[in-house]
């Protein structure tokens, strides 16, 4: 029987695609050691958390079917510990959550962990994932929208749904002993890389050392004109133009992720000073509500203050991605179109290639039929531009019957 | 002293559709639900099917309805459970949804929890199977086909079926029925989302219009063209906005036989139906396989409220277009030699109607759907799996 299961919730943006590829790359160590990471590619929990919820995601949520129970299922056959991960898990309804534990059967110590960043760096990178999943929002419309009391619409519901940290952890935590409710906090610009790894390992009842073969897989951050740069696009590409799996794959995956991302010079995204000052009293306030719930903190409150910055420090930092440098999103537009051109000779290489290897077998195919099906096909193909050939086919055909076929 | 939340609870879990504002005022009696109070969105939708109950719904089958929709999230995108806001009761500031009256909560809100319930009732029922149509005859003595707008010529089909006549056969007389554009494409986006589709009519317009190109149902000129290489253009008929006596009178019959009230395939649905069930796709997306999908879209197609079909139009940045391809297509077919019965300005759309269905109307024949489901329930007579011919 399952002794632990932990529940990593969220959320986005806050390394959590970097420990669900290190436990990904180390799930059969991890099994031998008895902790299981159920999972056939690094991200596979996504599927079953769709499920879980009843969320659509462009046409995914149709591989979803069963996903949630599936995973329970494995939950429950595994004697040891299980890592469950998925940053959009940090959405779940009260009801949701029941649903999730009761999947796990009786007996079962769950444990619920939410990594959690500052929020002067969670908005605008919210704002980026936004633009990357196909909106054309623009940046200042964003901002107004999540700071409306309101939070009305799917966007300001979405944003306080993943980035709430006292609401994620009430809606998921509210049943357990808080000593099982952990918030690993992201440590602030210029700590040493491997000490976010620390503090899940640490959770994860893991020694960080044995497991931090380096991962490759993170979600990089694009900076002011790179971002602006894919709002345009999207203005372009959607509603028809591109279907969703091709804007996966040509402008998330290779422009954004592996491409424009890459560009380290051009100005980052940060915010204006009044939303900064706004995200910095939110803040307090967090600190103060996850203090008085004496949650497990792995690192320390305090690092979801923002770094100070006085009002000019921040207007000074602060590029507009709503009026960019149009010189700088010229420069990322013409990298954007290499990308691309060379993408485009890499897949005509290919298709090529593909296309030899279906003559090749057209030819072998020809050679087994023999000589009465190519004079067959000879003579449909003469159909075509010869009347008397094309009434004797259609005569043939009717007396056939609709089966026939041409050859 | 008592919990004027948990005493409103159990008035709606028994029926009740007192306002929240209102049992503030004037507190029925205490007591009757100690569970949790669910949020605010779930309460009011309560109140809602309370509201609309029909007499048929038992007691017992009401509040079984009313607890699954009270224990239930809504699907996709969209708020939190929103607490039900009680005077006087304080919440962390700046922390979680905001409290709300149950009153002011947005009928979208309503609309993902209807139809998430909606998809639990349904799938408990079962697909329906589709109906087939039946085998012509040994030895038809009309031959004929039909083509275009497709909930249209599903009637016709239908219709002529039922007196007999059969689509099919060689060389047949092709009768190309043709819409105004507008209500044909309303046409195409319902009997897609009828086959499970979840696209959205705004968008699906959007996209023929942005490409500038015609659904293959709606290519009258190419389907005519087609036909006409086959039996010659004499024998293409472009029907106008036919009646069924038109059609009954090109192919053959002195008289129209009555009119079948629904499709063989798909049914001419008013846009709030249409909405309902393209919502309700979205969800069994993540919900059931493939295969299963179209029967359960069916089995709810089936229970939705009887009402009449209402115009659909284009939304206003496509209108310019379909003018402009509907004078071409008339142009074309003119051009064609084809037999025209009917004037073919006809094509023309006509933009009646709203450009969206109506959220207020969804979530009406949401509750509805529901409500019957919970009729049929508490009568013992819950449509069963694999029940054929029990649509309408």
């Amino acid at each position: 029987m399952t002794a632990k299961v932990i529940l990593h919730v969220g959320a986005p943006k806050t390394g959590t695609s970097y420990v669900q590829d290190l436990l990904f790359t180390h799930r059969e160590e991890l099994a031998a050691a008895g902790t299981l990471y159920p999972a056939d590619r690094f991200d596979a929990h996504f599927l079953a958390a769709l499920d879980l919820m009843e969320l659509q995601w462009g046409g995914l949520e149709k591989q979803a079917v069963g996903a949630w129970d599936r995973l329970a299922e494995q939950v429950r056959g595994w004697d040891g510990t299980v890592i469950v991960s998925h940053e959009i898990l940090a959405t779940a309804t009260p009801t949701q959550v029941r649903r999730a534990f009761a999947s796990f059967g009786d007996g079962v110590e769950v444990h619920v962990v939410l990594s959690a960043r500052d929020l002067v760096r969670q908005i605008p990178a919210e704002w980026q994932e936004n633009v990357k999943h196909r909106r054309v929002v623009g940046y200042r419309d964003f901002l107004d929208k999540i700071t409306d009391p309101a939070r009305k619409g799917t966007l300001a519901s979405w944003f306080w749904g993943v980035q709430e940290v006292p609401d994620i952890l009430d809606r998921w935590g509210s049943s357990l002993p808080a000593s099982q409710v952990h918030v690993v906090t992201v440590p602030p610009p210029g700590a040493p890389r491997g000490l976010l790894w620390e503090r899940f390992a640490s959770v994860f009842g893991l020694d960080a050392a044995t497991y931090a073969k380096p991962s490759g897989r993170d979600n990089p951050s694009m900076g002011v004109p790179e971002t602006a740069l894919i709002r345009r696009i999207n203005e372009r590409v959607n509603n028809g133009v591109l279907a969703n799996e091709d804007y996966r794959q040509f402008v998330r995956e290779l422009l954004a992720h592996q491409h424009l991302s890459r560009r380290t010079g051009s100005p980052r995204l940060t915010l204006p000073p009044d939303v900064r000052a706004w995200a910095e009293d939110l803040s307090e306030t967090w600190i103060k509500v996850l203090a008085a719930k004496g949650y497990d903190v792995v690192g320390s409150l305090d690092d979801l203050r923002p770094a100070p910055a006085s009002r000019s420090e921040a207007e000074a930092s602060f590029a507009d991605p709503d009026a960019p440098d149009e010189d700088q999103v010229a420069e990322a537009s013409l990298d954007a179109i290499v990308t691309l051109l060379q993408e485009n000779a890499r897949l005509q290489a290919r298709e090529h290639a593909l296309r030899e290897d279906v003559h090749a077998a057209h030819r072998e195919l020809d050679r087994v039929r023999g000589l009465w099906f190519r004079v067959k096909r000879r003579l449909v193909r003469e159909a075509d531009g010869n009347a008397v050939l094309g009434r004797a086919l259609s005569f043939y055909r009717r007396v056939r019957g609709s089966s026939s076929r041409s050859a | 002293m008592s919990d004027p939340a948990r005493s409103w609870v159990a008035h709606l879990r028994s029926g009740g559709s007192t306002p929240w504002a209102e049992w503030l005022r004037s507190p029925g009696p205490a007591g009757g639900y100690d569970g949790p109070v669910p949020g605010a969105a779930q309460l009011e939708l309560v109140r809602r099917l309370a509201g609309a109950r029909p007499a048929g719904v038992a007691d017992a089958a009401f509040t079984t309805l009313a607890d699954r929709a009270l224990r239930r999230s809504g699907v996709g995108r969209g708020q939190p459970d929103l607490p039900l806001l009680v005077p006087g009761r304080t919440t962390a500031p700046g922390v979680g949804a905001p409290p709300t009256d149950p009153a002011d909560v947005p009928v979208d809100e309503l609309l993902r929890i209807a139809v998430g319930l909606l998809a639990d009732v349904v799938v408990e029922a079962g697909p329906l199977p589709a109906r087939t149509l039946p085998q012509r005859r040994l030895l038809p003595r009309r031959r004929f086909h039909l083509a275009g707008a497709p909930v249209s010529v599903d009637a016709l089909r239908t219709s002529l079926a039922a007196a007999g006549e059969v689509e099919g056969g060689w060389s047949p007389e092709v009768l190309l029925v043709v819409r105004p554009l507008d209500v044909h494409l309303a046409e195409v986006w319902s009997t897609r989302v009828q086959h499970g589709a979840p696209v959205r009519w705004g968008t699906f317009a959007g996209r023929w219009a942005r490409r500038d190109v015609l659904p293959p149902s709606a290519d009258f000129p190419r389907i005519a063209a087609h036909w006409a290489g086959k039996v010659g253009p004499s024998r293409v008929h472009v029907l106008v906005d036919p009646t069924l006596a038109d059609a009954a009178r090109l192919v053959g019959l002195r008289r129209a036989p009555a009119a079948a009230r629904d499709g063989f395939d798909v049914h001419a649905l008013p846009p709030a139906g249409t909405e309902l069930l393209r919502r309700l796709n979205r969800v069994l997306n993540v919900r059931v396989r493939d295969d299963e999908r179209e029967g359960l879209v069916r089995r709810a197609r089936a229970l939705l409220p009887a009402r009449a079909a209402a115009p659909l139009a284009l939304p206003e940045p496509y209108r310019a277009w379909a003018e402009r391809r509907a004078e071409e297509v008339a142009a074309t077919l003119r051009a064609g030699g084809y037999p025209v019965h009917g004037d073919l300005a006809g094509i023309a759309p006509r933009h009646l109607g709203a450009a969206a269905p109506r959220r207020s109307e969804v979530l009406s024949a949401a509750l509805e759907t529901c409500l019957v489901l919970a009729a049929a329930d508490g009568a013992g007579g819950r449509p069963s799996r694999g029940a054929e011919g029990t649509e309408r």
